[in-house]
């Protein structure tokens, strides 16, 4: 035992009693900083633009484009709000035949990449697709048009609305039944009490859903490009592939990050104020299931259709493109090579984001203040920035100081994490959430160091939530698009540049083949997730 | 005289400014257990915060047998302080089984010596046949063993209870009062107990030290916090009661439900002085009458006793506990009265 001079102490390592040890505080500010990098960049970088690409920034085309990107964000956001709620509470709150099945099928489309999506839509609705070869016979010789905004918008509601659905499920099933129950008791019937009791408190749970799909649909790239309806993201792409003054794209993602703030400042104000946590320390119920009775052939039917849609076409398609890739001889052994590249800077990507998670979020949870919430709120800036956004800032950085890194897979690692580092520090966050601050402090009492304490108490209870972080890192890099074409070192192929480079060319049988196995390796963390979901509902019907 | 354990001096934290605990200042003396009785939000769970090591003070000291903790430039952690705490909510490490858990403090001792310590510890809070199992799979007075467990294995120099019995069921409450008691008087090990229920506090301690926003209001053996407690709100943590407005006249304390022997709480007090009065709910007769003159206000029949708040002519309530069969009704008149024979003098508490 030794007593410690503390302000001598607090002075050297930074820390006092009740703030954070140094072995939180430090890296937790090189996350932080590492962040900001990419806009730092972006900003000098418009800052010293030249008078040229400034003016390319204020002309028509900018607003067609403002236009053009607005108009998909609101349509896929009410889209998939028109799908997730439904589908939701179906799979949730009712005795929907085959509920389970449902309950899985609704949540995969996540795992098909949304330029997957729309080479298998634009092969099967398209001008001479599938669909229309198959109707022919009947005298069919033209089907609506699937480029530009409809096949844009269809494509990315249908693929971005599970990020909605996961999000109302999650909240809805932690919802207390019994708020629900006061309502009845006071009178209001099932609707009534659904709309007044149950969705207003689902309200925060729907816009932080609605902002992902939103922030998602403005940084995608794979669809709106396959489909040809240039949004931003594929304009700033197009910029910086044909133009030498690279600093016009710059200036024209700094409009980009411009809309992402006032998506994210949208939310905050749907948000609002209330309070939406459960007050009572009432132990929780299982929910009412509600009995559909005649109503479950249309409910049957939505779910059927939007499966069918979302994944029935596309796996009939890609199945189709498969075979005849296979029997013209396409070649598959680049599929080994591109296999090992996707999964190898994923899972780094995961590993560091997850690791790199656990400080920060210790900071956040443990120590609020003035820096951990400032920490924090950079740390989400990943969420908010497309990726084509990112990669540029990055290209521009690498290209002038930091030389080595450029065209390595090292400086493509670096996107992944700063882009998807929110959801692992979103998983990591929750797990230490749940983890009491006494059980760290009674091992204290019990004469174990703060470093002991964190490796021996907090990090092994909040492993699951840090592998979940892990997960969902894996998964969204496996199929990330614009910055691994940006940042991936030449002729560094992955399955998200295969399928990309054969489909924009239309060459549809040779995407086949690198298409399925991303579906199918991406399917295995979200496995993973999926059975964490099921798990922890299980656990609270106990 | 046992020689002191725990010493705080003059300790004070702030939060926002205002002290949550105030000037609190006391002993704990060796294999003497200590009740800190206050209602919540009384700051009597940061003071044993403080003792523990997890905050630390804006002003005073802390020693532990003679050594300074925490203090203007000391501030030893927790894990050097061997002072053993049992939370409210207990803490038990849930991925850690029942002998995981309770030897976690051993870590410094040999294997062999850590062995017999568990078992030792096992067998006193007889948790014996349970060692492999998680925190989940145990009741609720099994887990508060197995943090009872933990606390002492490591043979601390004092323990510190938060409100350790607040989350059992009360049948199982006085069961394990019973046995915390005995096992900590049977190892002579000092505590620190925070309750905010009288019966507990009187029931475990030798001491007691009530508690109102962060001050300690008095600090005296049960007995005199009861009978002779040095101010009102003290009067009210120790049990119910009520204050009825009285003046001195020839040694007695004249009141609306009668002449009363008084004891002054604060020295002599004078001829016709105006004094408020402690009266206890079971102090008084109340006989149902007529025409009053006080009215039955309200009547809860316990079981055991009915209570029935009296409102006298002057407009003030008491509460009185009354045999179970009392015969006063719910909005009739009674009459009040001192119970005969009583020998027991009121407390008056003069202005000030």
């Amino acid at each position: 035992m030794q007593a410690v001079s503390r302000p001598l102490i607090a002075r050297v390592v930074g820390a006092s009693s009740s703030g954070a040890p140094l072995v939180v505080q430090a890296p937790s500010v090189l996350v932080g900083l590492a962040m900001l990098l990419p806009l730092a960049y972006l900003l000098m970088r418009s800052a010293g633009a030249s008078d040229e690409a400034w003016g390319l920034l204020f002309r028509a085309e900018t607003v067609q484009t403002l236009g053009r990107t607005m108009l998909l964000i609101v349509t896929v956001t009410l889209g998939s709000l028109a799908l997730a709620v439904p589908l939701a509470w179906l799979t949730v709150r009712t005795d929907l035949p085959l509920r389970r099945v449902w309950s899985a099928l609704a949540a995969l489309p996540l795992v098909i990449p949304t330029y997957v999506g729309a080479f298998l839509f634009i092969s099967a609705l398209g001008p001479r697709g599938l669909i229309q070869q198959a109707l022919a016979p009947l005298g069919v010789d033209r089907l609506p048009d699937i480029y530009g905004f409809p096949g844009a918008a269809l494509t990315l509601t249908l693929f971005s609305y599970p990020y909605l659905l996961l999000t109302i499920r999650g909240a809805w099933s932690s919802l207390d039944p019994a708020t629900e129950d006061a309502a009845r008791s006071l009178g209001h019937g099932t609707r009534s009490s659904l709309l007044r009791v149950t969705l207003p408190q689902l309200r925060p749970a729907i816009a932080a859903g609605s902002l992902l799909v939103a922030l998602y649909t403005l940084s995608d790239f794979g669809a709106v490009s396959l489909m040809r309806y240039p949004t931003f993201t594929w304009v700033i792409f197009q910029q910086y592939e044909s133009s030498f003054d690279r600093s016009a794209a710059a200036a024209l993602s700094l409009v980009v990050v411009g809309m992402a703030l006032v998506i994210l400042l949208m939310e905050s104000r749907t948000r609002g104020r209330r309070s939406y946590y459960r007050t009572g320390a009432g132990a929780s119920r299982a929910p009412r299931v509600l009995q559909l009775g005649r109503w479950k052939w249309p409910a049957l039917l939505l779910c059927a259709a939007v499966a069918a849609l979302s994944l029935g076409l596309p796996t009939v398609v890609l199945a189709q493109w498969l075979i005849r890739g296979v029997l013209s001889g396409e070649p598959l052994l680049f599929l080994l090579s591109a296999t090992w590249n996707s999964a190898l800077v994923s899972g780094l990507a995961g590993i560091a984001a997850a690791a790199l998670s656990i400080p920060l979020a210790a900071l956040i949870v443990r120590y609020p203040g003035y820096l951990s919430r400032l920490l924090e709120r950079v740390a989400f800036t990943g969420y908010a920035l497309p990726g084509v956004v990112v990669a540029l800032a990055l290209v521009f950085f690498g290209a002038n100081y930091a030389r080595p890194l450029y065209q390595t897979i090292w400086l493509l690692l670096f996107a992944y994490v700063v882009l998807f580092f929110p959801a692992a520090l979103g998983a990591t966050r929750a797990a230490l959430h749940q983890v009491s601050p006494r059980l760290e402090e009674a091992a204290r009492g019990l004469g174990w160091n703060p470093s002991q304490v964190m490796r021996s108490i907090t990090v092994p209870l909040a492993r699951p939530g840090v592998l979940m972080g892990a997960a969902l890192v894996f998964l969204v890099s496996m199929k990330e698009l614009p910055a691994t074409l940006l940042l991936g070192p030449l002729g560094f192929e992955t399955l998200a540049t295969a399928v990309w480079s054969a489909s924009s060319e239309a060459f549809f049988a040779r995407a086949a083949a690198p298409a399925l196995t991303l579906i199918l390796i991406s399917s295995a963390p979200m496995a993973f997730l999926v059975a964490r979901e099921r798990r922890s509902s299980y656990l609270k019907a106990e | 005289m046992e020689y002191p354990v725990i010493e705080c001096r003059d300790l004070t934290k702030r939060r926002g400014g205002a002290p949550v605990v105030d000037r609190v200042s006391f002993i704990l003396r060796q294999g003497e257990i200590l009740s800190i009785l206050g209602p919540s939000g009384c700051g009597k769970t940061t003071m044993l915060r403080l003792l523990a090591g997890f905050e630390s003070p804006d002003e005073g000291e802390i020693s532990i047998q003679g050594r300074t903790v925490s203090g203007s430039s000391v501030h030893v952690s927790p894990n050097h302080r061997n002072v053993g705490m049992v939370f409210q909510e207990y803490a038990l490490f849930p991925h850690k089984t029942v002998a995981e858990n309770i030897t976690f403090g051993l870590h410094k001792l040999e294997p062999r010596e850590r062995e017999s310590r568990l078992a030792e510890v096992i067998g006193l809070v007889k948790l014996a046949g349970l060692e492999g199992r998680y925190p989940y799979e145990l009741s609720g007075g099994q887990q508060q063993r197995v943090a009872l467990a933990r606390t002492i294995a490591p043979r601390p120099v004092a323990a510190l209870l938060d409100e350790p019995f607040s989350n059992l069921d009360p049948g199982m409450r006085r069961e394990m009062r019973l046995e915390l008691v005995s096992i900590l008087r049977g190892n002579g090990i000092a505590a620190i107990f925070v309750t905010h229920d009288r019966e507990e506090a009187f029931a475990i301690a030798n001491r007691i030290g009530v508690m109102i926003d962060g001050r300690l209001e008095q600090m005296a053996a049960p007995e005199v916090i009861y009978h002779a407690p040095a101010t009102p709100f003290t009067a009210r943590m120790a049990g119910t009661g009520d204050f009825i407005p009285a003046e001195i006249h020839d040694g007695l304390a004249v009141t609306e439900v009668g002449d009363l022997p008084f004891i002054s709480n604060n020295g002599a007090i004078e001829e016709g002085a105006r004094v408020t009065l402690l009266v206890r709910p079971d102090d008084f007769q109340v006989a149902p009458r007529e025409d009053g003159p006080s009215i039955v206000r309200a009547r809860e029949f316990l079981g055991d006793a009915t209570v029935l708040d009296v409102e006298t002519p002057s407009g003030a309530v008491l509460r009185c506990r009354q045999p179970s069969h009392s015969a006063a009704g719910l909005g009739l008149g009674a009459h009040v009265a001192l119970v005969p024979e009583t020998t027991r003098a009121f407390l008056a508490f003069s202005a000030s």
